[in-house]
């Protein structure tokens, strides 16, 4: 098990993890804090709203079927703040609905989409984890 | 009095007979006028039928009986028409034993009229020129002692609507207006009040009614309708009491020939909206014809092949298979049920997965570990199961190339409770086929078979049932046969098994085999019981197209 800084220079990810299931959330940001990441939760739509006006997250795992309002409202509510690049490289959108309809949204704002359960656990943080300066 | 008519015909179960006297009998002219009597003989829509019977009045002496078939609307004309023509002879009635077909009414509200036969005939042609109440009533200003009546208003409100309507006919023009069911009603009761059925003003007032001077009136109880008829000069001179006496006169009569328009028009309305909800149906219907096989089409396409329009009889059980209909509600909600149990079930278990995972990668005692190791693996399998599911009810009417082999051990591994006891195998005559199917469709065929199989086998057969599918290509098509060793289904009825309702399970629904069978014909295959000792014997063959090359 690695510990230690995720990119070049030292810098600590900062991570917002927004899933209303408890057991993923928690085990989430336990996975992603060995990697060495700083991660924060929320469980609820405007909850994660207030977070990301009050914070500057490098990444934000987002679920898409909250029980107030859906990821993609999340999404919207950002437009405000960030720019759409920003918001491709900021959001990876994890969902147990894998509907075209899903997919062809996700597209539109050009973010990561990761299917629960993931396939392979590895990736998944990769794909969580991935720096920006890698690109 | 008995029935020596030798005319047979399935339909004079419940028929109402009427025998006529010879002096009927021996006029020619009558034969005929009751054959043009203009009642469409040849409309089926109503299944109670009155036979008319011309006999001897000697009863015991057969005669060249002559049967007509007339609806029961229809009735109340014609019998006035012959009453009247022969007034001097008796027409009289009898009813084989059913009650309920009016009889009793038409029996009372018959009196004779014999002066004023010429009438009827005119009505009668009229009811034959046409079916339009419009033209109808317009025809009754020819009648020459209305000559000088300007108006006819005619409300009519069929039972149980919020609206009446209301048809303004002039010599000139008609027009048709709406008025709630208060205003007829209270127009209906003040008419019904008065007895000497001429009317002025003040019985209007507090209407919103265009009718000028003094009126004849004259309402009625119909059998789906209520109906109010008005005749104005459009002046305010009192009626001659000659006008009152042909008013009434023809009102009752009149009433019986709107009457039948207006279930006509009923008919044809109801034909109308069945036939549109075809039309717009998006799903497939079935028709069958006599002799012919089921047919799955859309009413269009339907239209096309038949290369003429459709005769609805307005029986939906004959139109729509309920199987299907079952089927398809059975689907759509089971899709939806799934739907939501996947969601809600692959959620905390994908959290069960994280957290187990995480356990992992501590440092556990070697008990704990392996322990989590078996969470996992269950786990891994809830998640399986679920994805099978979703993947088994798609819920729409998807083509895809499904792996059969596969397809049959997935509903295996569903049914695996209800057929524990059932040894089940496939054999086939290559390891992978790919068919371009429904999966949905194709699980729900085997699932039917193979719990039908399971639990005909249960009991006396438990020991040693086996279920045994063989699958074999042929000449563009793919057969499974479908065989187990269980009790099997006795021959005299492998004609009913794929009847919807029909069951010999205590507590079965009757739809599984018509369900089966149903989507064997949707995917344009068919499924076939064979009648066989060893067991019950099905054989599903579906089209096949050799993909692999």
């Amino acid at each position: 098990m690695t510990k230690g800084p995720i990119s070049f220079y030292n810098y600590l990810m900062k991570i917002l993890v927004i899933e209303d299931e408890i057991l993923i959330q928690q085990s989430l940001k336990i996975m992603l804090q060995k990697k060495g990441a700083e991660v924060m939760c929320a469980s609820k739509g405007a909850e994660a709203i207030e977070l990301i006006r009050s914070n500057d997250f490098d990444r934000i795992i987002c679920d898409l079927m909250l029980q107030d309002i859906t990821g993609f409202d999340i999404i919207e509510d950002c437009k405000s703040k960030y720019s759409a690049q920003e918001i491709s490289k900021k959001f990876v959108i994890i969902t147990a609905y894998s509907s075209e309809q899903v997919l062809s949204k996700a597209k539109d704002y050009n973010c990561s989409v990761l299917n629960k359960p993931f396939d392979d656990m590895k990736s998944a943080l990769d794909i969580m984890l991935k720096s920006d300066f890698n690109e | 009095m008995e029935n020596i008519s030798n005319t047979s015909n399935k339909e004079t179960k419940h028929a109402l007979n009427v025998f006529l006297d010879t002096a009927v009998l021996s006029d020619v002219e009558l034969v005929e006028k009751l054959e043009t009597a203009g009642f469409d003989i040849s409309d089926d829509y109503d299944s109670s039928l009155i036979k008319i019977t011309t006999n001897n009045l000697d009863y015991s002496m057969k005669t060249d009986a002559a049967t007509y078939f007339i609806n029961k609307s229809n009735l109340l004309p014609t019998l006035r028409l012959l009453n009247q023509k022969y007034a001097n002879n008796k027409v009289s009635l009898q009813d084989p034993g059913s009650t309920d077909l009016g009889h009793n009414r038409i029996l009372k509200s018959h009196k004779k009229v014999s002066d004023q036969t010429e009438y009827f005939e005119v009505l009668n042609k009229f009811l034959d020129q046409t079916d339009n109440l419009f033209q109808f009533t317009r025809k009754i200003f020819i009648l020459k002692p209305l000559k000088k009546f300007q108006t006819i208003h005619m409300f009519i409100h069929e039972k149980g609507q919020a609206n009446s309507s209301h048809l303004e006919i002039t010599r000139e023009s008609e027009r048709e207006y709406s008025h709630t069911v208060t205003d007829f009603n209270s127009l209906f009761q003040s008419i019904k009040k008065s007895k000497n059925r001429s009317y002025g003003q003040s019985t209007i007032k507090g209407f919103n009614l265009e009718i000028l001077g003094t009126f004849l009136a004259h309402e009625f109880s119909l059998k789906n309708h209520n109906l109010i008829l008005i005749v104005s000069r459009n002046d305010f001179l009192p009626q001659s009491s000659e006008e009152v006496n042909f008013f009434n006169f023809l009102a009752t009569n009149l009433s019986s020939y709107v009457e039948i328009l207006l279930e006509k028009k009923l008919i044809l309305d109801k034909k109308s909206t069945l036939e549109s909800a075809l039309v717009e149906s998006p799903y497939e219907i079935n028709f069958k014809k006599e002799s012919e096989d089921l047919e799955s089409l859309t009413f269009e396409q339907y239209k096309l092949k038949s290369g003429n329009t459709l005769k609805i009889t307005p029986l939906f059980k004959d139109v729509i298979n309920q199987a299907d209909i079952f089927h398809h509600e059975r689907v759509s909600l089971l899709g939806e049920l799934l739907n939501t149990l996947r969601h809600e079930l692959s959620n905390p278990i994908f959290g069960l997965q994280l957290t187990t995972e995480l356990l992992l990668m501590e440092e556990q005692t070697d008990d704990n570990n392996e322990m989590l190791k078996e969470i996992l693996k269950s786990i891994k399998r809830s998640q399986n199961i679920i994805e099978n599911f979703t993947k088994l009810y798609k819920g729409t009417e998807e083509y895809d190339d499904v792996d059969v082999v596969a397809l049959i051990n997935e509903v295996f591994t569903l049914t695996k409770s209800e057929s524990r006891h059932v040894q089940k195998t496939v054999n086939s005559v290559s390891e992978k086929i790919l068919l371009h199917t429904n999966s949905t469709w194709l699980a729900q065929i085997f699932f039917n078979l193979i719990i039908n199989s399971a639990q005909a086998s249960r009991g006396n057969y438990e020991k040693g049932a086996r279920f045994n599918i063989d699958i074999s290509i042929n000449n563009g098509s793919i057969v499974f046969n479908i065989q187990d060793n269980g009790p099997g289904i006795p021959t005299e009825k492998v004609d009913d098994i794929f009847k919807a309702f029909f069951t010999t399970k205590e507590r079965g629904t009757g739809l599984g085999l018509a369900i089966a069978s149903s989507l064997a014909q949707k995917l344009k295959g068919s499924l076939k019981c064979i009648s066989n000792d060893k067991g019950a014997n099905f054989l599903l063959q579906l089209p096949y197209e050799n993909t692999s090359h």
